[in-house]
């Protein structure tokens, strides 16, 4: 049965936590993705609390400050939120471990909860943190030859236009899209950080999915960002052409699930933090 | 369970098959008057979450009691899509509407309900559910034609280049238990496709309000008020995409206020007087 909890300041926030109160399993936590409320892209997040259920592993949805049915608090953003979020589980319902994530923004609250608080052991990066580069370019290039010359000039046309909206954007002050606006670090320091993560233990399942073709293409980017860490037995990543971003067809949102499922199990398995 | 910023959320219903609801009461020695927010279904839904909770939030500072909640196998409330009929969420209004009776000792309720939310309304005041007056906000009134178009905004997406732009308009494939993203039954499909709002009388409900564009007529529901929305009102049917959020504007926080005003001075006028429809009667004849 699932359980309402208010928690956060003034306990003005709300999840819902579900599974067996008895697992010893890490408790999964999954902030709301984007402006998208907690239930999840497509109720994506129910699906998985039901699933994991099955196997009494619990999970706790909830809205961050200013998204679905969330107040704005003043000095709580996101981030304070999840610590918020961790700290009552952890109070109130005896969750010493944690698994943080989910798509897009909430897969970016999973790692800078991780690199602040060692109870995270693990993390759900489902089109996370992505530095472009030589395969990237690779695979972009790659893919332009492939469509023949007749979508040449279109693709000529729209590189462009980019290039004259970046020195537009860039003429008012308004620079174009760049990993700091979603909080990122900068590529070496993701680097640093995600190799003391898996140092320390931390397993991640990382999912990279067609509709985040602007900044991730070609599966080898991903060790190039992040290097030989990136082929620990610790790290699991799949690269998804096919799907959109927020998994809006239910056959792709079901190949998450289980994806997700098999994963949790089998960390389970291996146990959490070796 | 504690309170959240003003509103405690809550299951209603029993079993297995639990309903997540929010509940706003008023201030003490408020009006006695509830409303029930039936909310949009799919991806309205979501995209009118945090717009139908600031509602609520108005509603109930100006003296009435709310209640917000998630249609079995939608949103927060337990179950998948697949087990949601239009039986089911005839159900689903009135658990809400019992629940905010005896929790806000409400002695009349009204139900406002939200685009597509009027297709069950209607369903469940058609089979005698009773209320003291229906508020419908820019209604979905012929579900036929609204699931056509959803059908068809379904498959633009499904093929969207902007949304797969890997596949190249290569469409992934759909099936009847998908729709807007959404795992749904066939039979909800079936179900509110043969709802028509207005199109049979409501012997519970003495009458109907509208919360509409400009210029939007509805011939077919015999509404005794309007209230007309302001331009900076957010369209919570414009969009198919979900991961966009919208809010009270201040042009419709005066709107809202017009109609909590309006809700409390018809009050004494909400007891059950059936609404006939002549045009039914004539048939009848």
């Amino acid at each position: 049965m699932s359980q309402l909890v208010t928690f956060g300041p003034g306990r003005q926030l709300v999840g819902i936590l579900s599974g067996d109160p008895a697992s010893s399993a890490p408790l999964v936590v999954l902030p709301n993705a984007g402006l998208i409320p907690r239930a999840g892209p497509f109720r994506l997040h129910v699906e998985l609390a039901e699933r994991l259920a099955v196997h009494g592993i619990r999970t706790f949805r909830f809205d961050t400050p200013g998204v679905g049915e969330a107040p704005r608090i003043a000095g709580c953003g996101m981030r304070e939120a999840t610590i918020a979020a961790l700290d009552h589980l952890a109070g109130h319902h005896a969750a010493e471990r944690f698994v943080v994530g989910g798509v897009c923004s909430a897969a970016d609250l999973g790692w800078a909860t991780a690199t602040c608080d060692r109870r995270v052991v693990g993390l759900l990066m489902l089109d996370g943190i992505s530095y472009t580069g030589f395969w990237f370019h690779f695979a972009r290039v790659g893919g332009a030859l492939r469509r023949g010359p007749r979508a040449w000039s279109g693709i000529a046309a729209r590189l462009l236009g980019r290039a004259a909206a970046g020195v537009a954007a860039a003429a008012t002050g308004a620079p174009p899209f760049t990993a700091s606006d979603r909080g990122w670090p900068g590529r070496r320091e993701a680097r640093r950080q995600f190799a003391a993560l898996v140092r320390r233990g931390t397993r991640s399942l990382w999912v990279y999915t067609g509709g985040y073709a602007d900044l991730f293409l070609h599966p080898r980017q991903f060790t190039a960002m992040f290097g030989r860490v990136a082929l620990d037995r610790r790290v699991e990543m799949h690269y998804w052409p096919d799907c959109d971003h927020t998994f809006y067809a239910r056959r792709h949102r079901e190949r998450l699930l289980d994806t997700i499922e098999q994963w949790m199990l089998e960390q389970g398995r291996t146990g959490w933090g070796r | 369970m504690g309170e959240a910023g003003g509103w405690t959320p809550q299951w209603i219903g029993s079993g297995a098959r639990r309903l997540y609801s929010a509940l706003h009461l008023a201030p003490k020695g408020a009006s006695g008057l509830g409303v029930v927010l039936v909310p949009p279904l799919l991806h309205e839904q979501f995209r009118s979450r945090r717009l139908v909770t600031q509602v609520a939030i108005r509603l109930a500072a100006a003296g009435i009691s709310c209640l917000r909640f998630d249609f079995r196998g939608s949103g927060d409330s337990d179950g998948p899509g697949e087990c949601m009929d239009l039986a089911s969420m005839r159900e689903d209004v009135g658990i809400a509407v019992a629940a905010l009776r005896d929790a806000a000792d409400a002695d009349s309720v009204a139900a406002l309900a939200f685009r597509g939310g009027a297709l069950p309304l209607s369903a469940w005041l058609e089979g005698g559910g009773q209320v003291g007056r229906a508020v419908l906000w820019e209604p979905v009134v012929d579900g036929a034609a609204w699931i056509d178009e959803l059908v068809e905004a379904d498959a633009v997406e499904l093929r969207s280049t902007v949304r797969y732009p890997l596949r190249r308009g290569r469409p992934v494939e759909s099936d009847q238990a998908q729709l807007m993203g959404f795992g749904i039954s066939p039979r909800l499909r079936q179900d509110l496709s043969r709802v028509q709002v207005g199109s049979t009388a409501w012997p519970g409900c003495p009458g109907a309000w509208g919360v509409l564009r400009p210029g939007v007529q509805l011939p077919t529901l015999p509404l005794t008020r309007v209230f007309e929305l302001p331009a900076d009102a957010a369209h919570i049917g414009d969009s198919t995409r979900m991961d966009g959020a919208l809010f009270v504007s201040p042009g419709l926080q005066r709107v809202v206020d017009a109609l909590a005003l309006a809700l409390l001075q018809a009050r004494p006028c909400m007891h059950p007087e059936p609404w006939v429809d002549d045009r039914v009667e004539a048939r009848g004849a």
